[in-house]
């Protein structure tokens, strides 16, 4: 059976539903499929490099682990000679920190404390395979997060696994899977890495979410019926987790905004609402001189636009500094006596807002991220206008604030 | 079993929704990651401590305050698992492959034991965002989700991270969404306590403390409140609020043992005290650091706040050594007590000074005087306890100041000082419907006539001019 690049259409009959995973029938395409190569690769005793691409949480691990279990369940004689090592870029890209993990995971399913002096996996390979005397021995790499392990020039561990499709090594071989979120990962190797991989890759893709809440609910035995909205965050992984989240506490919210930009209710002082308005004001004419500035020299070809991102009520990525915020506010007291605190204690409320994160810092590349705030360091408001605008309107405020807001039309 | 102080009788329904969550279940699994955020000192952290305990969890707590590098966080991890020498680790692979061998270790152990049960953690970051302040490579929260899976699932626990931001906005978030894929915890936000709560809990907290009780609880209330006007504006943290109202009250009990009250009755002395100017400066020096609370009680105490106000202000006669309020605030109280002891319809001729005609103002209220003596008509004592409205009570006291100093806004916060003191009241005004009218609020005199005659004596106003009866 040829390996295409896309995953069949659904044409194979639906197995019956495994406890422990969820198959639908193109998952189930796939199984079978990826099952007769890991089987090839072992009884051609044939090299191979293939490629499992697919969103984030959308089970590739689950599936290849699903799969590796079929197989040492198959031939039980396999489990002294078949050898999987699960390696993941971010943290083991590089081949030192690849080799201590290969011989731990190793001992664990050999059950032995072996301790290889090995600086080379090529050379790690050889040790283990000649272990095994007459028998062949067959390892599988998984490199989850692949695209780490390409982002370093001339790395080892691809070359010494890649290679060894061309090698015709007889005391192993060797099957590389690489998985990755990005399906370009192909392009990113360099040019004689690309040229030593096979070109076979599938492509994985979520079901959808009815029917894995359906799964979901059948493995824990619930008979309810419960509708997960449809929100563009949700990977399988996130949909257990509401799920669960809900059988445990049924009062939750399933429509609740999963990504809130910031909790402005329940959190603001009057003190720090004002310095929020003001920062927006400062901001905002930061940007209007500095549109008056671009209109000077070029004419109204970015009118439209600028329009469209003032209509839109998204900040700019303008930078201030408290200075320009204390200059505000010294302006406001001036008028307003009510709000008239020390700069230490608006400098600290300014602390406090930075630490809930309605302001980002701007840290220097050689500064300490906790240096003291100064009167130069620059910062840009991470909070939405719009939001802060409802806000303001919506809730009851001090007349004062509220006239402030009003007045300035910042929002 | 432990049980969670009265402090903590406002968060009730967080704290079932996180029982909820935590309690073992048979058939329903942990959730696997959890992230509970809000401001500081809301009482995440003691919540979710009460509630794992409750249910006798195994935790794993990292206060990431006392975490300095993510070597020490790797060191302190396994210190808790194992009691063992800890070899070196020098990054997050070392980390896991130790973390690994001792699940491994754990779970062989139970099965020699003949435990059916997994040994279960409850991973606990506290300020999640100063560990990952030191995380150079913008991976760890990524790697700290994806445990299980990098222990090949021999370690099985429950992430609980503890912050203050929103998730997404957590450092380096724009990068693992970016590359890694987007995390997605059960997340749970904490309020900030409103005003009500915080009166609440302080006044639960204060009374334990026998040391600083005052003598009635009533005055602690009072004292709260005075300084939560001040304090709420700036600050919701509970733990600066009870530090500084602690030392308010310090204060209040050390000058009264010092004093001898003459109680007649009406002991507003408490009233007096807590002036706004102390408040600030305990604003501006305990809260911002620049003074311990100690030093600050020795160099200040709201009897010296009175004698560092600003030059109008200087006139004020301290030989009796008493606590003063503004003197705008003082002008306020003897405009209302005018306005109550006067009839409207005199209030011309006693204020206003420009339609003076041939009499002089002085001979015109001698001769109305003796008018009313005689028939003995028209006039509101101050046991009538009528209300004023704010407009006739602003012209009496701008007539009072004269044209030197203009009215501002600030006399509206002097209303509510006088307000918040008890010495005046603010009313409802309409006889027929009960409902408080805010086009034009009225108030009520609360004070004593004594007591607004020592007032005006302070300043040597000559209130008795004024009065036609």
């Amino acid at each position: 059976m040829s390996l295409r690049r896309q995953p069949s259409r659904a044409t194979a009959k639906p197995s019956p539903v495994s406890s422990s995973l969820f198959i639908n029938s193109t998952i189930d395409l796939f199984l079978e499929q990826f099952s007769q190569f890991v089987r090839r690769h072992i009884t051609e005793n044939k090299s191979e490099t293939v490629l499992v691409a697919g969103p984030p949480c959308c089970g590739k691990t689950k599936l290849l682990e699903y799969i590796f279990n079929k197989v040492y369940n198959e031939d039980i004689s396999l489990n002294e000679r078949l050898f999987i090592f699960r390696l993941n870029g971010l943290i083991h890209s590089i081949e030192s920190l690849a080799i201590q993990e290969i011989l731990s995971q190793y001992n664990i399913q050999q059950k032995t404390t072996n301790d290889y002096q090995c600086d080379n996996l090529q050379i790690l390979l050889e040790t283990i395979s000649n272990e095994k005397k007459d028998k062949k021995a067959f390892f599988i790499f998984t490199l989850d997060h692949f695209e780490q392990f390409t982002y370093q020039k001339l790395n080892s561990i691809l070359y010494t696994l890649f290679d060894a499709v061309y090698l015709n090594q007889k005391s192993y071989s060797i099957l590389t899977i690489a998985i990755s979120n990005r399906s370009d990962c192909l392009e990113l190797p360099e040019k004689r890495l690309k040229s030593r991989f096979s070109q076979i890759y599938y492509i994985l893709s979520s079901p959808s979410i009815d029917e894995y809440t359906k799964y979901i609910l059948q493995l824990y035995k619930i008979k309810k019926d419960i509708q997960i909205p449809n929100d563009l965050f949700n990977s399988l992984t996130n949909i257990e987790q509401k799920i669960i989240h809900y059988l445990r506490d049924s009062n939750i919210n399933m429509n609740e905004n999963t990504r809130p930009d910031q909790q402005l209710d329940g959190c603001l002082t009057h003190l720090e609402l004002l310095l929020l308005l003001m920062t927006n004001n400062v901001i905002k004419r930061i940007d209007e001189k500095l549109q008056n500035k671009i209109n000077g020299t070029n004419e109204s070809d970015d009118d439209d636009n600028d329009d469209e991102e003032n209509k839109s009520g998204i900040m700019t990525d303008t930078k201030f500094t408290f200075d320009q915020i204390y200059h505000e506010y010294s302006k406001y007291v001036l008028k307003n006596q009510k709000y008239f605190y020390d700069k230490a204690v608006v400098r600290k409320t300014f602390l406090h807002l930075i630490e809930r994160g309605f302001i980002r810092r701007y840290v220097g590349r050689y500064a300490s991220v906790d240096e003291p705030l100064s009167s130069e360091h620059t910062m840009i408001m991470v909070i939405n206008s719009d939001e802060l605008k409802q806000y303001v309107e919506s809730k009851p405020l001090p007349a004062e604030i509220k006239r402030y807001a009003k007045l300035n039309t910042i929002i | 079993m432990l049980s969670l102080s009265d402090s903590y009788s406002c968060r009730l329904s967080i704290c079932s929704s996180l029982e909820k969550l935590f309690s073992s279940n048979p058939t329903i699994p942990y959730p696997s990651h959890v992230y509970i955020y809000g401001n500081n000192n809301t009482g995440k952290s003691t919540i979710i401590k009460y509630i794992l305990n409750k249910y006798n969890h195994t935790i794993l707590w990292f206060d990431c305050r006392e975490i300095y590098s993510l070597n020490m966080f790797y060191h302190t991890f396994i210190s808790l698992l194992s009691n063992n020498i800890i070899p070196v680790m020098k990054n997050f692979n070392d980390f896991i492959r130790i973390l690994r061998d001792l699940s491994i270790q754990d779970m062989n152990n139970n099965n020699n034991k003949k435990k059916k049960t997994k040994q279960y953690y409850f991973v606990v970051l506290h300020h999640i965002e100063l560990l990952l302040n030191y995380d150079t490579t913008g991976h760890l929260l990524y790697l700290l989700f994806k445990l299980n899976e990098l222990t090949l699932g021999y370690f099985h626990h429950t992430l609980i991270l503890i912050g203050h931001q929103p998730f997404y906005q957590l450092p380096q978030m724009n990068q693992i969404e970016a590359e890694l894929g987007v995390l997605t915890p059960i997340t749970i936000f904490v309020p900030a306590y409103t005003r009500t709560e915080i009166v609440t809990i302080l006044q639960n907290i204060l009374t334990q403390q026998q040391d600083i009780l005052p003598s009635s609880i009533s005055q602690l209330q009072i004292i709260i409140e005075l300084a939560l006007q001040s304090f709420y504006i700036v600050t919701n943290d509970l733990i600066e609020l009870k530090d500084m109202i602690t030392m308010c009250i310090k204060d209040f009990l050390r000058s009264n043992t010092k004093k001898q009250i003459n109680d007649d009755g009406t002991n507003h002395d408490y009233r007096i005290l807590y002036q706004k100017e102390f408040f600030m400066q305990v604003l501006n020096s305990v809260y911002t650091r620049s003074m311990s609370i100690p030093k600050f009680l020795d160099t200040h105490t709201a009897d010296e706040e009175t004698t560092d106000k600003s030059s109008h202000i200087s006139t004020i006669n301290n030989k009796n050594n008493t606590r003063d309020l503004p003197l705008s605030a003082k002008f306020l109280l003897i405009a209302i007590y005018l306005a109550t002891q006067n009839p409207i319809k005199y209030d011309r001729m006693l204020y206003d000074k420009q339609n003076q005609g041939k009499k002089s103002r002085r001979a015109k209220i001698m001769h109305k005087r003796t008018q009313l003596e005689s028939s003995k008509i028209e006039y509101l004592p101050l046991s009538s306890n009528k209300s004023i409205s704010l407009n006739r009570l602003l012209a009496i006291y701008c007539s009072l100041q004269g044209d030197t100093i203009p009215l501002t806004t600030q006399i509206y916060t002097q209303l509510s000082l006088l307000t918040s003191m008890r010495l005046i009241e603010l009313v409802g005004s309409s006889n027929e419907t009960g409902i408080i009218n805010l086009n034009e609020p009225k108030y009520r005199c609360t004070s004593s006539n004594d007591y607004v005659r020592r007032v005006a004596a302070s300043i040597d106003f000559k209130i008795d001019n004024l009065i036609l009866v």
